[in-house]
């Protein structure tokens, strides 16, 4: 006998024993198969409860499901409450989840965690574009001037102080040394004048010349000789004095003109000062970028998680080609050949949704070809929700994910009508913190991303606005206080509109705003009193460094002029006295010449006695 | 009690088909089961064992050895598999509608591994039932009172084990 009877009993057997063990546990061992497979592929926690698995209606249910957000695995992409679905038979049998119909209720979006939806061992996910953008938006927002001349000042003035770079110290310095050289080189010209003693010497020389005594003409003559000869001498002193007294008053003009240029000096180490102070330009838009640029960014960001979770899951499969592989061992190599079979992982033909969003808005919509792998069922994933509540509220949101051609293509829209927005912070800059407490808004908001390359727009308008009182931060200059209080109190109504675009390398922001208007026109003039206040503290410290040699070299030039006019006045006081006796001990000698009736026989006498001496 | 029960039911069914031919063929069985990696298969080979009147130990004992040796010709079977589904074109129809054929995708036989070692397993098959059945029929005519009266036989037979396998085997035959 070829069939053993016994074998096929004994099969029976097991399969009646496994089909008792599926009905006992099935459900627990789906609910963890699908824990898992739902981690592995979002790569943080997937947390189902109440899951119940029909296996002859081919239905699946659960009563709760919670997806951590990979990139902030403290907060859900989104919770459901019950949630019921119709599944294709066939592709179980290949691990394939075909969901024809999908109902799930209660949804709600980024939800708070009591837990971290990290995996053990993993750190939370980033991609590329993603990184790439978010960081990019970021350091756009870094790059605008931080204003810190607005908080104090008196901190910055010593980094200021370091960037100055003066010019007029060490010119002051060279001057000094130059005064120093010059100094020794006149000290030494000095010496070299004749001094007090040979001009004493002279003096007795003039005086041992005595007019009472000679009795001829011969003698006159040689005494009016020997004072012409002595006064050639006095000339001779009084030339080089002279001589000096001029070239040393060239270079003291010379000196003059080198202090004229240290003039010049400080005066561009002034301009320096006032370059390095200057007032940022502040522009509403640049103040539209500290107040609402980080928040913005960070909802960017927050929705680029989306769209990289939906990139993440919907192109998990790869192209279908057949080249040899280099497999593991026993891994082989699958190769695909027709369409009907290949059905993604997961395909969502249908899916209804119900759920709240912002406190008592109710939504509900519909989302279309969920599935893993786009380019296998050539269908884009199209989420559509439409939301209302009480006030005449109006929420309508619009997800298409769309993978199928060679550039994937996102795009989601925003449109909320009076909106109650309330405990909400539009603003953690510490410029303007701006939390609202309540109010109403009308918010719109589009993001697009083809490829890599992103356009964002967003527009704010909140109406009956009331916001949390500031806080007082001691370090804020008091004009910079009272505009920020004067600003906020004065706030009910704020509107706000920016659009981001980055493609390759390029990235624009621009936010504008009311508010961040009204903002700067007071920050301006604060800044600019700011920096004045700032320069003058700078003037003051060049002046500190340059007083002390200022004195010195003015002291070093105040003596050498007084000790060199004083030896050249001495000098030439002398000499002039010295002339003035010989001009009369001369006239003296022509008296007597006269009165002895010497004057046929003085030589070279012609009636004035000048005329011979010289 | 049931474990034991279940135990000697597999040892009766053992003991129970043991002609050469069924040895032979339980292990050209094995042989093949052994030698492809597919669970799918794998699990429909597990059901011709139990269902087949053919011997399970030489089934065994072949899924080990091939199983092990699986693994060395993995490369070739990979090649031989590669071959066959994609550069051998004159076989594309087959497959394509093989592969939309209910349940056969299952199998796995698209995996040039799996088609392969299944090709290779089933081309051995027959030279290994020949093989095995004419060496058993040589072994028990020329070696079997030899080997039984062999002092590393003679030993086993004194050891807890044999004695467990036994009583096990004289349950079975009384429950079978």
């Amino acid at each position: 006998m070829i069939v053993r009877r016994k074998g096929l009993g004994f099969l029976a057997g097991i399969a009646g024993v496994l089909a008792v063990l599926t009905l006992l546990f099935s459900d627990a061992v789906i609910e963890h198969l699908m824990e898992s497979a739902g981690s592995s592929i979002t790569g943080a926690k997937v947390e189902f409860s109440g899951v119940d698995f029909r296996p002859l209606a081919v239905r699946l249910e659960w009563q709760s499901l919670q997806v951590a957000n990979p990139y902030n695995t403290w907060r859900n992409l989104f919770e459901t409450g019950y949630t019921g679905m119709d599944l294709a038979l066939e592709p179980l049998f290949l691990k394939r989840f075909i969901v024809e119909a999908m109902q799930s209720d209660s949804v709600r979006i980024d939800t708070k965690r009591s837990t971290s939806g990290t995996l053990p061992g993993r750190e939370p996910r980033t991609t590329s574009f993603m990184e790439s953008i978010g960081e990019r938006l970021e350091s756009k927002i870094a790059e605008v001037p931080l204003l810190a001349v607005l908080y104090g000042g008196g901190g910055d003035v010593d980094s200021l102080w370091k960037l100055v770079d003066l010019q007029s110290p060490r010119k002051l310095d060279s001057l000094r040394k130059e005064l120093q050289g010059m100094r020794r080189e006149w000290g030494k010209r000095l010496d070299q004048l004749p001094d007090k003693e040979e001009l004493q010497n002279l003096r007795g020389e003039i005086e041992e010349i005595e007019v009472e005594k000679p009795e001829t003409a011969a003698e006159v003559a040689g005494l009016l000789e020997r004072l012409r000869t002595i006064n050639e001498r006095i000339a001779g002193i009084r030339g080089k004095v002279e001589n000096f007294e001029r070239r040393f008053t060239e270079d003291i003009q010379a000196l003059r003109a080198a202090d004229t240029a240290l003039a010049n000096a400080i005066e561009q180490d002034r301009e320096r000062i006032r370059e390095l102070v200057q007032v940022p330009p502040i522009t509403a838009d640049q103040v539209a970028e500290i107040l609402f640029g980080p928040a913005l960014v960070g909802r960017i960001r927050q929705a680029l998680a989306y769209i990289g979770t939906a990139r993440y899951y919907s192109m998990k499969a790869a192209a279908l080609k057949p080249e040899k592989e280099k497999p593991p061992r026993l891994q082989g190599q699958s190769i695909r050949f027709s369409s009907r079979r290949d059905w993604p992982g997961l395909w969502i033909k249908l899916l209804q949704l119900s759920g709240r969003i912002v406190g008592t808005v109710t939504v509900g919509g519909k989302g279309r070809n969920i599935s893993t792998a786009q380019e296998l069922i050539d269908l884009p994933i199209d989420i559509k929700l439409q939301g209302a509540g009480a006030g005449g509220t109006a929420v309508s949101l619009r997800g298409l994910f769309d993978y199928t051609g060679a550039i994937p293509m996102d795009r989601l829209e925003l449109a909320a009508d009076k909106v109650r927005l309330a405990d909400i912070t539009l603003s953690s800059s510490p410029l303007l913190p701006l939390h609202l407490k309540s109010g109403i808004a009308t918010i719109a908001g589009t993001l697009s991303l083809t490829g890599s390359d992103l356009l964002a727009r967003a527009r704010f308008a909140g109406s009956s606005l009331r916001f949390t009182a500031l806080e007082d931060q001691p370090e804020l200059e008091a004009r910079l206080a009272s505009l920020r209080r004067n600003v906020v109190q004065s706030l009910s109504e704020l509107t706000m509109s920016a659009v981001a675009a980055s493609s390759g390398e390029q990235l624009d922001l621009k936010i504008q705003s009311d508010v961040a208007a009204r903002l700067a026109s007071g920050l301006v003039n604060i800044a600019a009193g700011s920096a004045d206040s700032v320069r003058q503290l700078l003037y003051a410290r060049m002046e500190e460094q340059l007083q002390p040699l200022r004195g010195t070299v003015e002291d070093q030039l105040s003596q050498l002029g007084n000790k060199t006019r004083q030896e050249l006045q001495t000098r030439q006081t002398i000499t002039t006295e010295l002339e003035q006796i010989i001009q009369r001990k001369r006239r003296s000698l022509l008296e007597r010449a006269a009165q002895q009736d010497m004057k046929e026989r003085l030589p070279g006498l012609r009636g004035n006695p000048d005329e011979m001496v010289e | 009690m049931i474990i034991f029960e279940f135990l000697a039911r597999l040892v009766a069914v053992l003991r129970a088909a043991a002609t050469p031919a069924q040895i032979g063929a339980g292990f050209a069985l094995g042989m093949v089961i052994g030698l492809v990696p597919s669970l799918p298969l794998t699990f429909a080979g597990a059901l011709a064992l139990i269902v087949l009147n053919v011997n399970l130990t030489a089934a065994f004992l072949a899924m080990a050895l091939f199983g092990a040796l699986a693994w060395l010709g993995d490369p070739l079977f990979h090649s031989l598999g590669y071959f066959l589904l994609v550069d051998l074109s004159s076989l594309r129809t087959l497959w394509v509608q093989l592969y939309n054929t209910p349940f056969i995708p299952y199998t796995g036989f698209n995996n040039t591994v799996v088609l392969g070692s299944l090709l290779t397993g089933l081309i051995l098959a027959v030279p290994a039932f020949v093989l095995a059945k004419r060496g058993v029929i040589v072994y028990r005519r020329d070696y079997d009172e030899k080997v039984v009266n062999l002092k590393v036989i003679r030993y086993l037979r004194t050891t807890i084990i044999y004695r467990w396998y036994v009583k096990l085997t004289r349950l079975g035959e009384k429950l079978l």
